[in-house]
């Protein structure tokens, strides 16, 4: 396949999956996810240029004041489910890499899809995962952390007040694990505007999306071996 | 700003005790008044500030501004408009609050009012939220662990495959081996008849001797190649399940093997009646009640048979009061063609034991000996079985 081919099955497809969610239809963006599957997208592409550019959208549309929050969360729901399908459809258990990540909001909040596509797209990749949600206690995360001594550890917050929480997951990680460092993963709208801050908190790095971020972590994980 | 003038715009008071929050604005967004309730929020005073200042910078200051410039100056004006908003700070993005921004009259206030949220329904959609969560974790979970099974399944019936294509391999082999080995054999025993017929009397005695130790040899060595056919068989056939009175079986291989008189078979009472086949466990039967009789080496052999049922899983034992097993040929008894009594002249092609074995294994049974020199031996082996309809004779 070649990038032109591939740009307006993309748009056609995130055009017909946005329409159906704003419509709250949950049935016809299943139909728009199977027919981007059909056409030959990847999950990832699915993923990337179909679910997560429909939510900005979404998001963008909350700010607009056309939609409410409720039908925010409608979409949200609908995403969730579209992504269980796929995840259900692509997954063939493969010996895996060894390679491990947990993976948990750092604030109150649940906006776990960006996590969610992280792991459901490591896993497809070989990696065992484990999502814990939002509300972690720092000292779960950190025991958590210290038993199954993971690959990495993503971490994702949604806005900035809660960095101060962040900043302390990450010392408490940090400490407790001596030697046996986790790579430390952070995104979140925080970080599209400043990702610097990911080291200024301690974390390895920061990436704009769960493709981006999958890519960096195989990297490093190689790296290490 | 003048604090006079604004002290002179308040609220009515009666709107005070609204239970969402209420602000009375200014048309630049100055807030003149409020009820308090967001105060309690933001935890600092919102009187005299500019209301864009209170909210996420990110998600809601540019949407607020559009809604008061639609108030204030469009199509607004009139029908006043509703807005969600996020508070500056630490409120979830999640749960916006809703606000409806109406103009007051021909004055150049605004009224900001919180639509008042139902605290419980608040919970609900927390708590489902959270449970839609579980869920998908769990969703992976099962799909993962369905793909592992999936993938062991598939091994699983590879290797049965395997094992298949390696047991008939095995069989061809066995066949091929003494078909082939039993055919010089045999003319080679031809021969040894034909020299003793032919010389007949003038065959001189040692010559005999050496003649009749060689046929010796061949029978011997025809029943090994018949023991490697066996053992090679064991357990291989697919019987059909058939009840069996485990005692009127036990009978009749005493009877077939005519021990002496002298010698003693007890079988206890406690004997089931199961769906099993019938050949295989007549097979272990017969080799072990053989081999105690045998190998006891005495005339007074005792022999006895009992038998423990646990579950679907019967434990039978063989044991005798012969010499015993020691330690160190424990282990060995099972292999093929370790005949420990060959030495002591018993007769036998040291192969029954690992028929024995096979076949009990192949039911998913599992058989060992309890045995101390000198003080006879047991043989014990499970047997899995469905007890019969009244299985146990009271």
């Amino acid at each position: 396949m070649t990038s032109t081919v591939e740009a307006p099955t993309a748009t056609s497809a995130f055009e017909s999956y946005l329409s159906a969610v704003r419509a709250g239809d949950r049935r016809r963006a299943f139909a728009a996810v199977d027919e981007a599957r059909e056409s030959g997208m990847t999950v990832a592409r699915i993923y990337l240029e179909v679910l997560q550019p429909t939510l900005r959208e979404i998001g963008r549309l909350w700010q607009q004041n056309e939609i409410s929050v409720a039908d925010e969360h409608l979409a949200t729901a609908i995403t969730q489910a579209a992504m269980a399908r796929l995840y259900e459809q692509v997954f063939v258990w493969q010996p895996g890499t060894g390679h491990t990540l947990i993976a948990a909001c750092a604030d109150v909040e649940r906006h776990e899809i960006g996590l969610r596509m992280l792991c459901d797209l490591l896993e497809l990749e070989g990696w065992e995962t484990t999502y814990l949600g939002a509300m972690v206690p720092v000292e779960s995360l950190v025991a958590m952390v210290l038993k199954r001594r993971p690959t990495a550890v993503a971490l994702s917050i949604a806005m900035a007040p809660h960095l101060p929480r962040l900043r302390t997951m990450i010392q408490a990680i940090r400490e407790t694990m001596g030697d046996a460092q986790p790579l430390i993963v952070v995104g979140g709208r925080p970080f599209l505007d400043d990702p610097e801050l990911a080291t200024r908190l301690g974390a390895d790095f920061t990436a704009p999306d769960a493709s981006a971020a999958v890519e960096m972590l195989r990297v490093r994980a190689e790296g290490r071996g | 700003m003048e604090p006079r003038a604004q002290t002179e715009i308040r609220l009515p008071d009666g709107l005070r005790a609204f239970p969402g929050a209420l602000l009375l604005l200014s048309c630049e967004g100055q807030v003149l008044d409020s009820n308090g309730r967001l105060e309690a929020a933001l935890e600092r005073s919102l009187v005299g500030t500019n209301f864009a200042d209170a909210l996420d910078v990110d998600s809601s200051r540019d949407k607020w501004l559009r809604a008061l410039t639609a108030v204030t100056s469009g199509a607004g004006r009139d029908a006043g408009t509703a807005c969600e908003l996020v508070l500056a700070g630490h409120e979830s993005l999640n749960e916006p609050r809703e606000f409806s921004v109406l103009a007051e009259g021909d004055s150049d206030t605004i009224y900001v009012v919180e639509h008042p949220r139902d605290p419980r329904l608040d919970r609900m959609r927390e708590q489902v939220t959270g449970v839609n969560s579980e869920l998908a974790n769990t969703q992976r979970d099962l799909l993962r662990e369905r793909g592992r099974l999936k993938h062991a399944l598939e091994e699983l019936q590879q290797r049965g495959a395997e094992l298949e294509r390696s047991n008939r391999a095995l069989d061809e082999f066995a066949r091929v081996v003494s078909h082939d080995l039993k055919a010089p054999l045999r003319g080679i025993a031809n021969a040894a008849a034909w020299v003793t017929k032919d010389l007949g009397d003038s065959l001189p005695e040692e010559a005999r001797s050496h003649l009749d130790l060689m046929r010796e040899q061949i029978k011997s060595m025809q029943a090994m190649i018949a023991g490697v056919l066996r053992y090679a068989r064991a357990g291989r056939r697919h019987a059909e399940d058939e009840t069996i009175d485990v005692r009127a079986l036990l009978e009749e291989i005493v009877t077939l093997l005519q021990p002496g008189k002298d010698a003693t078979i007890t079988i206890d009472t406690e004997m089931p009646t199961l769906r099993t086949a019938r050949a295989p466990l007549q097979q272990v039967f017969q080799n072990l009640l053989d081999n105690a009789i045998k190998h006891a080496r005495r005339d007074d052999v005792r022999v006895r048979v009992r038998c423990r049922a646990d579950g679907e899983l019967y434990e039978f034992s063989v044991s005798d009061n012969g010499a015993g097993i020691p330690q160190r040929d424990q282990e060995r008894i099972w292999g093929l063609f370790n005949n420990l009594a060959a030495a002591h002249g018993v007769e036998g092609t040291g192969i029954g034991l690992a028929v024995v074995r096979r076949v009990v294994e192949s039911q998913g049974g599992r058989i060992w000996v309890e045995s101390a020199e000198g003080s006879g031996a047991t043989f014990k082996f499970q047997w899995p079985a469905q007890a019969a309809e009244e299985s146990r004779k009271s």
